[in-house]
């Protein structure tokens, strides 16, 4: 297939010994295109995205990408340093990422602009909505080819949900997006493929497309065809 | 190394970090100086003016720079919990750090830092000597060994910082340990383990007891001494100290938590 950045294979993990986070989760990303991950608290959202992100050690499977390949990712607790600016703190990304700090500054103004956040706010005074905004751009440092972003709009106001959902639609632009979502009209909507998880195990992997065709045929909206595949991995 | 710098000079720009910072560099640029020329002078005790003077300036440096040391380690316990609770050290491994790395360049660190506070306890003997005497003397190893000493005490002060640090995390339960234990809990353990327990010397190889500071009263003069004590399995307590830090930070940084 063209345009694959990466594909994960067979990933599991399970902690504590016997509790199972993912089982045997394959999935891929092409490039130009967002990936929703959907599934309820404790469905492996977060672990699967930990484990691109480096975080944690899957205990079997792989993620195959080319080397040269670079990943922005806001994964759990949104991470800066409390007493810089947004902008500072983009800095520090920015050189741990190798960027000359001069020509990055006007880069950086840019992406704090795109996410509509004052380049000067103090990241300590940072509401839960400027949060999230500040999530994103931080992930867009340094302009990587896979961005993964852990449930970019949990506990936002319907106004922010929508200008957060058109950033992330063009954030995706000459590069693969993953996010996770319990939302399904969000991930419906923003996304060109849908990876189902439910207490670790991946329920499918679809084409947003070959989605809405498969509720076509059952007479079903999309939202009502995936809810109607959860519940029924829950049975 | 340079890439961790940054993330130092970032963490040193928060305002509880600065405050001990600049605390702890006051504290070891002029506590010695204080000591030897406004207290001591003030109070007319001029015994201790043999003990700024050289050789002996370099065993009295040293013994009151041991508390900017600990300040310093405090420095430490705040910049490494603080990095886990606002979830810098995260940062580090999405762009591409390993925890190896992390693990290294904080032991570089620490390194680099003992190296500072060894140079400036150096160098503050050597004027307070200088000012003391007129002259310029004790270049022998024998005399010059207690700053030497104090170099090994501040790194293995740092390191204990940095593994309570991987241990607890929080940043303030975290340095209520570091400065109960080192301040208070270590002096309590070692007289136990010396008096009660009878394990004399045990009580020497524990972490903050690579150089020991002795008190005594003088007869003649009923002026309480302080000097610095080192025996050889004080240097085996350093290097014993040395390898269970490498390896337990090591192992902290490897087990700790990222994803929070």
């Amino acid at each position: 297939m063209d345009n694959i950045l990466f594909s994960v294979r067979n990933l599991s993990k399970t902690f504590h010994k016997n509790v199972v986070a993912l089982n045997e989760i394959s999935f891929f990303g092409k490039r130009d295109s967002i990936i929703g991950i959907v599934g309820p608290n404790g469905s492996g959202k977060t672990t699967l995205l930990s484990i691109f992100a480096g975080l944690i050690r899957q205990d079997h499977g792989s993620i195959e990408m080319e080397k040269n390949l670079s990943i922005g990712a806001s994964v759990g607790d949104i991470s800066y340093f409390p007493h810089l600016t947004a902008l500072e703190n983009l800095n520090f990304i920015a050189r741990l990422k190798g960027l000359n700090k001069r020509l990055a500054e006007g880069e950086l103004k840019k992406l704090l602009g795109l996410v509509g956040l004052d380049y000067n706010k103090k990241a300590n005074t940072f509401s839960f909505g400027m949060r999230q905004r500040y999530a994103i751009a931080s992930t867009m440092v340094g302009a990587p080819d896979i961005i993964l972003l852990d449930e970019p709009t949990v506990g936002i106001d319907p106004i922010d949900i929508e200008e957060i959902k058109e950033v992330i639609k063009r954030s995706a632009a000459d590069r693969s997006l993953i996010f996770s979502s319990h939302q399904l009209e969000e991930v419906l909507a923003l996304s060109d493929y849908v990876l189902g998880l439910s207490y670790g195990q991946m329920l499918f992997f679809e084409n947003i497309e070959a989605i809405k065709e498969a509720a076509r045929e059952r007479q079903l909206n999309a939202k009502q065809y995936l809810l109607e595949q959860m519940k029924a991995s829950q049975l | 190394m340079r890439k961790y710098s940054i993330f130092l000079r970032a963490s040193l720009k928060a305002p509880l970090v600065k405050a001990v910072s600049i605390i702890s560099l006051l504290f070891l640029l002029f506590l010695p100086y204080y000591i030897a020329f406004y207290s001591v002078e003030h109070k007319s005790m001029s015994l201790f003016k043999t003990y700024f003077s050289f050789p002996l300036v370099f065993n009295s440096t040293a013994i009151f720079q041991f508390y900017p040391s600990i300040l310093v380690g405090t420095v430490v316990v705040l910049i490494v919990t603080k990095a886990f609770e606002d979830g810098v050290f995260k940062i580090f491994l999405i762009n591409g750090y390993t925890r190896r790395r992390i693990w290294t360049n904080s032991l570089l660190s620490c390194l680099l830092v003992s190296v500072l506070l060894f140079l400036i306890t150096a160098a503050i003997a050597f004027h307070i000597g200088y000012l003391k005497t007129g002259e310029i003397g004790g270049f022998g190893f024998n005399d010059f060994k207690w700053v030497v000493i104090y170099f090994f005490q501040t790194f293995m002060i740092l390191l204990f910082a940095l593994s309570t640090a991987l241990l607890v995390k929080h940043s303030g339960s975290a340095v209520f340990v570091y400065l109960v234990y080192l301040l208070l809990a270590e002096r309590l353990l070692a007289q136990f383990m010396d008096f009660v327990l009878d394990l004399y010397p045990m009580f020497r190889f524990l972490p903050g007891k690579v150089i020991e500071d002795l008190t005594y009263l003088d007869p003649n003069t009923n002026f309480v001494i302080q000097y610095l004590d080192v025996q050889d399995e004080r240097w085996l307590a350093s290097i014993v100290w040395l390898i269970i830090s490498l390896i337990g930070t090591y192992i902290l940084f490897k087990k700790a938590n990222y994803s929070r």
